[in-house]
């Protein structure tokens, strides 16, 4: 169990580029993007919406195992952070998720335009129907580039 | 929107591979526990292989020792369309085309800012790409090719096959970057005598256009290319910078710039550098620039290169002209000190920067016989055949020095000019009195 402080809090529901990373039982690989990433009160749990069209294969390993990666990178200053941990189960989003998701697009496309992405990306980015995850924190890892890539926070 | 699992070969997604969008990248290690981290480039190395740089991914590298299967996700830049790639390690290069090239599009961003040892490139692995898919999507339409035809560059060829002298050849050249690529701004530097410098003898596009700036081969981006003789494309500036100063921890240093700045856009994004290569020597570079991130695709660095490639050919070709030149001078008018120092040849107008080097020594050699014969006709020859300035045994290099400080002139006073009056033959024009000062010695006439 890895407990989330104020500061990496802050970091995580940022605008934020979020990947997560699912695998099969076979030990193969998925990733999928991200958005609107939460911390709970406990800060031990966290949530997170993947679109829904594009789902099937990472529930499908979630469901299977529970095991998920998730690393959060802001586009600016490429500070990046992995978290791993356990699948606490899925759904629908429930009242003001959808909003919370809007906000953290909205911050992530301010980050991104100021590195130059063309406004044209967007429009495929992204999925208007999501599904939340939820997870438990178990490890968390310093991921910037550099050599301290791979330390545990 | 589209269904998953549609088979996409590679070569139709280009773009997702210049490292526009950052990719990322999933491993699996032994405990079954997924690893997911971002990378800058995915390289595409042919239709079924694509290469991953080694540098921080430490638990990449061990979960793909034990396990060889990963998934990639990448985004074209254009449409945001994002596509998932199924990969199976096959072996890691650690020299060779491959590692080389990866090398130095890493150190060439280290180089623009003046870092160094940002990035130790360990390794390239290369994979097999088992399966490439697209992600469902709202808009699955690709976006439209970017084509030149070759009626192009058989004209742009027809052109530089008919230019008369190197003036004429590097202006075919610049209009080829826009006539071929589109590219509006971009600069020639050639390399000096000693093979050590690269100085800019012209540009187009800037506002300041860098004439006679000058770079050590091995600085910067420009000096990489030219030192690897290999082309540098940076397809996204302001985030490869961000990449390197995260890596490094740091700003990066200053770093003392030239005496002339070299030619340069406020806000580059895309930059092409491809050396200029004739019978396996080293001619300079040819240099493009654009504020717009993936202005240069894989595709313009192939059509730039065979620019550049001939270019220098037909330079390497030129015949050795007769160039250049004239004039009279003037008045009660306030003279300008004209100041020279030996050590460096460099020339001063006023105690303004002008010009050194090999051009600095024409001029100071053009200035001493109008002061004292009067003399405003020359010819390359005569400048080749001068001992004292002490040319070396290249022809194209005093046409170049010539264009370049011609362009100097223009740029910096008005009253003072060459003017081209024949193949080979000049004129110097002064419409100013002059004062020639030799270096921290008293005045020469």
């Amino acid at each position: 169990m890895y407990v989330i402080n104020d500061e990496l809090k802050t970091f995580i529901e940022s605008g934020v580029a979020v990947v997560i990373g699912t695998a099969d039982d076979e030990g193969r690989p998925h990733m999928a993007y991200a958005w609107g990433p939460r911390v709970h009160e406990d800060r031990v749990q966290v949530s997170l919406f993947i679109d829904a069209a594009r789902s099937a294969t990472p529930l499908r390993d979630l469901d299977a195992n529970g095991r998920i990666a998730v690393t959060l990178a802001d586009p600016v200053s490429y500070r990046s952070v992995q978290l791993k941990g356990r699948a606490a189960g899925h759904g629908e989003p429930v009242a003001g998720e959808r909003a919370w998701v809007e906000r953290h697009r909205d911050a992530f496309m301010a980050s991104t335009a100021l590195v130059g992405d063309a406004p044209s990306t967007i429009r495929n980015l992204w999925m208007e129907d999501v599904i939340r995850v939820d997870f438990e924190v178990e490890q968390a890892f310093n991921q910037t580039p550099g050599p301290g890539a791979g330390v545990p926070l | 929107m589209t269904g998953p699992g549609v088979e996409v070969p590679l070569r139709d997604i280009p773009t997702c591979f210049e490292g526009i969008i950052p990719s990322s990248i999933c491993s699996v290690g032994p405990d079954g526990m997924p690893n997911v981290t971002f990378l800058s480039v995915v390289h595409l190395v042919d239709d079924r292989h694509v290469a991953l740089s080694r540098q921080f991914f430490k638990k990449t590298d061990e979960n793909t020792a034990r396990n060889p299967l990963a998934q990639v996700g990448m985004v074209e830049p254009a449409t945001g369309r994002q596509f998932y790639l199924d990969l199976r390690y096959d072996h890691t290069e650690t020299s060779g085309p491959l590692f080389e090239r990866m090398r130095t599009r890493l150190d060439a961003v280290a180089a623009y800012e003046g870092m160094t040892n940002v990035f130790h490139l360990k390794g390239v692995d290369v994979c097999e790409v088992l399966h490439c898919e697209m992600a469902p999507c709202d808009f699955p339409e690709g976006e439209a090719p970017r084509v030149v035809g070759l009626e192009k560059v058989e004209a742009f060829s027809a052109k530089v096959a008919a230019a008369e002298d190197l003036d004429e050849l590097l202006r075919v050249a610049l209009e080829g970057c826009e006539e071929l690529l589109g590219c509006r701004h971009a600069f020639v530097m050639l390399v000096d005598e000693t093979g050590q410098q690269l100085y800019t003898v012209a540009s187009t596009g800037y506002a300041s256009s860098g004439t006679g700036s000058e770079v050590w081969v091995g600085e910067g981006l420009v000096g990489l290319a030219a030192e690897r003789r290999q082309s540098i494309r940076v397809t996204n500036m302001a985030r490869d910078l961000m990449y390197a100063h995260a890596a490094r921890g740091a700003s990066a240093e200053g770093r003392d710039g030239p005496v002339i700045p070299l030619p340069g856009l406020p806000a580059v994004q895309s930059q092409l550098v491809i050396p200029m290569l004739a019978h396996r020597k080293l001619a300079g570079v040819l240099a493009l620039q654009s504020e717009t991130a993936g202005a240069f695709q894989a595709a313009d660095e192939c059509l730039a290169s065979i620019t550049a490639s001939q270019v220098a050919m037909a330079m390497a070709s030129l015949g050795s002209p007769e160039p250049v030149v004239a004039p009279e001078a003037d008045s009660e008018v306030h003279p300008v000190q004209v100041k020279y120092y030996a050590d460096d040849e460099s020339v001063f107008l006023d105690n303004e920067y002008l010009i050194r080097g090999i051009a600095g020594g024409v001029l100071w050699r053009l200035l001493r016989s109008y002061q004292e014969e009067q003399r405003v006709e020359f010819s390359n020859r005569e400048l080749r055949l001068d001992s004292t300035l002490a040319l070396p045994d290249i022809k194209d290099n005093l046409e170049a020095r010539l264009i370049l400080l011609r362009k100097r002139l223009e740029e910096r006073c008005d009253y003072l000019r060459i003017e081209k009056t024949a193949r080979g033959r000049f004129r110097l024009v002064v419409t100013r009195p002059l004062t020639l000062v030799a270096a921290d010695g008293a005045a020469v006439l």
